[in-house]
């Protein structure tokens, strides 16, 4: 932590104590500090603040050697001859060993484990019932907003104008600004600011717009899941964080849609979310039984609850009538050697291992499931890019998801 | 930041390759029935590297040779390596809405019967008890619904495990504050005595019910030594096995349980599709099965 002046703030610096101004909150401890914010200080005559230590020190040996043998636990799935999985190897140990040079202390073992509950009660027991059971008893209590299908037939119907599909998004007045603040993030860069839905079609393309605001009105789906079953700010946390880098590098791909690619990682782990809503006491389990055995989450499931949450998906997203290539898509990241659009289930696959690898210094408890060998060369990335990556988009995580979750 | 920090040697000095892993997990798989998955060959190297230093081997293939050739390779070898790749992660009265089934059903059944015979017997085997958490949570159990009658009933409780270094832990009876973590605050000073900050032993009347030992549950020898019982508790062993295995191990079980006795398995596993020879009951929270 260090006190910065003002003028010596950049954007992208995080707030390091409650910014009060006469016993009044002007930001809380932890924000990402924009270029607006700082223009309001000065207005109102802040001096300095106190910012964390992100461009502290290169971390020393000391929480290098700490950080690697931490970080290690988490990648013992993945090929270790491969230089560019080994490159998020380097990525996680890196930024763990620069938060323990922040003051970071690393959870015990005792800490990193999870307490399960007695009182919740499973739709079935282990092998008497099917995925299908899972999705109709959810469908049968919970409806999507209406939002949801408007903007799904615009996303299907080809001949929507921009004034349409504006029009369509701005019924939700919330899903608006969230689309506004996605666009206006430095995800996209625009030089000037996009303050209306007609102009972010114009930009960014009717269909494109529509697939954002599709994941985004999703989120909403699942607010009522009980916060002791699992904490869901870290949950979207590593789901933004997917849906970013997927959005990054399949810039970098051929043939693929970036807007598709950024609601396919925002929603890749919507299979777990429907298991906490109707199997919440065996996906307390699963998540123990992943820890302590230290494997991948997807393998635990498939031990403890006979299937995964990424065919719990599939089955969902095609009785929601999703559209079917982001279904495609997501119900395949973890065998996208399997599936049939390859390349878009690949980069899930990669944005969720370098999201995985980056969130372990964020106190993140699950160890990487792995890359399919062949994605790299279908993909056409290395290990440089990913590290690019990570350090370009880092922050403006932390942003984006302040802007749409607090 | 690209310093290659995995260039400091991930997995320590010594390498696997892939054939030798795959030696291993058949000689892992034959020895102890424990299915190792094609992605553990990291997982192995990591965690094996500190033992094969231990005993001085340059490489897995002399280790190998070492768990075939010697005579401690298939007995106190196998513990180490089960321990290693198996969980032994536990605590007192872990999965409450089991044991109180186990408690107001199964164990109410039995008392009632033996109240009504005379015959006061009561056998549990606790198939792989790793460090002792379960087969003490069980006699604690006892207690409580026996109370002082207690002593006139004969009450046996078989814990077994395959690794000899969890049954020393086990016997020992010292644990810390964390393995409590799940066990009901009036329970801590009746049946433990805390020795040090934190660190607390169970007591002589809870361990007085328990016979700690050795066992392989591959081998049918050792097996079938266990005396007949009312009740098998065998959590969260059977998912390390494949399917044959887990025929074989739950064979072994309908033998050795005494009529209408009851098998209690760990919440994500399931007898489906594996055996018909018990008869699954449901409970609010938990599945018991019935010897048929």
């Amino acid at each position: 932590m260090q006190k910065v002046s003002i003028d010596d703030v950049q954007p992208g610096m995080v707030l390091a104590t409650d910014l009060l101004q006469g016993g009044r909150m002007l930001l809380p401890a932890g924000s990402v500090l924009t270029n607006k914010n700082l223009s309001v200080f000065k207005n109102q005559g802040v001096e300095s603040l106190m910012v964390t230590a992100s461009d502290a020190a290169e971390p020393d040996e000391e929480s290098i050697d700490k950080a690697f043998i931490y970080a290690r636990d988490y990648f013992m799935f993945i090929n270790h001859d491969d230089p560019v999985v080994m490159q998020l190897f380097d990525v996680a140990v890196y930024k763990t060993a620069t938060k323990i040079m922040e003051g970071w202390r690393l959870p015990t073992p005792d800490e990193q484990h999870l307490t399960a509950l007695d009182e919740m009660r499973d739709l079935f027991f282990r092998d008497e019932g099917t995925i299908e059971d899972i999705v109709d008893a959810e469908l049968k209590v919970a409806s999507f907003p209406d939002i949801f299908f408007k903007v799904k037939q615009a996303v299907e119907d080809q001949k929507s104008s921009a004034e349409q599909v504006a029009e369509v998004v701005g019924l939700d007045v919330g899903l608006s600004t969230q689309l506004l603040k996605l666009v206006n993030s430095p995800l996209y860069g625009f030089p000037s600011e996009i303050n209306n839905l007609v102009r972010a079609v114009a930009l960014i393309g009717g269909k494109e717009l529509c697939t954002l605001a599709l994941g985004l009105s999703t989120i909403g789906y699942f607010k009522d899941i009980p916060p002791e079953l699992i904490d869901m700010r870290s949950f979207w946390m590593h789901s933004l964080t997917c849906g970013v880098f997927s959005k990054v590098i399949a810039e970098k791909v051929e043939g693929v849609n970036p807007e598709m690619m950024f609601t396919a990682g925002l929603l890749h782990d919507v299979g777990r979310l429907i298991l906490f809503k109707k199997m919440p006491y065996s996906a307390v389990q699963t998540m123990l039984f992943a820890r302590e055995n230290f494997i991948p989450l997807v393998e635990a499931e498939d031990m403890t609850l006979g299937f995964n949450h990424e065919a719990v998906a599939r089955c969902m997203l095609e009785k929601w009538n999703f559209p079917p290539l982001l279904t495609e898509i997501i119900s395949s990241h973890h065998a996208p050697g399997k599936s049939t659009r390859q390349k878009e289930a690949g980069i899930l696959q990669v944005a969720d291992n370098l999201a995985l690898a980056v969130g372990i210094a964020e106190g993140g408890m699950y160890v990487l499931p792995g890359v399919d060998e062949e994605i790299w060369e279908i993909l056409g990335i290395d290990a440089e890019f990913l590290s690019d990556v990570v350090k370009k988009y880092d922050y403006q995580i932390k942003e984006l998801f302040n802007n749409f979750f607090s | 930041m690209s310093k290659l920090f995995s260039g400091k040697g991930f997995s320590g000095n010594i390498k696997i390759t892939q054939n030798e892993f795959l030696k291993l997990r058949d000689i892992i798989y034959d020895l102890s029935g424990i299915y190792l998955q094609d992605n553990r060959r990291f997982l192995v190297e990591n965690r094996f590297a500190p033992r094969l230093s231990e005993l001085e081997f340059k490489n897995y293939s002399d280790y190998i040779d070492y768990l075939q050739k010697h005579p401690k390779g298939k007995t106190e070898e196998l513990g180490m390596l089960t321990e290693l790749i198996t969980t032994n992660e536990t605590s007192f009265f872990r999965d409450n809405p089991q044991l109180k089934i186990f408690r107001n059903y199964t164990l109410k059944k039995l008392i009632d019967e033996g109240n009504n015979s005379g015959r006061k017997e009561i056998k549990i085997w606790s198939a792989g008890c790793s460090s002792g958490e379960e087969p003490y949570t069980l006699a604690i159990i006892l207690h409580e619904a026996l109370k002082d009658d207690i002593q006139k009933w004969r009450i046996k409780i078989t814990a077994n495990d395959i690794s000899t270094n969890v049954l020393k832990m086990a016997e020992k009876g010292v644990y810390t504050k964390y393995a409590l973590r799940t066990t009901p605050d009036y329970i801590i000073p009746k049946y433990f005595t805390e020795k040090d900050n934190d660190i607390y032993q169970i007591n002589p009347e809870v361990k007085r019910l328990i016979s700690f030992g050795k066992i392989n549950l591959n081998q049918d020898f050792s097996v079938k030594k266990v005396a007949p019982s009312h009740i098998i508790f065998c959590r969260n062993v059977i998912i390390y096995f494949d399917k044959q295995m887990k025929q074989k191990v739950l064979g072994a079980f309908h033998n050795n349980l005494l009529d209408n006795g009851h098998l209690y398995v760990g919440h994500s596993e399931s007898l489906h599709a594996i055996t018909d020879k018990f008869k699954p009951r449901q409970h609010a929270g938990t599945i018991t099965y019935h010897k048929i």
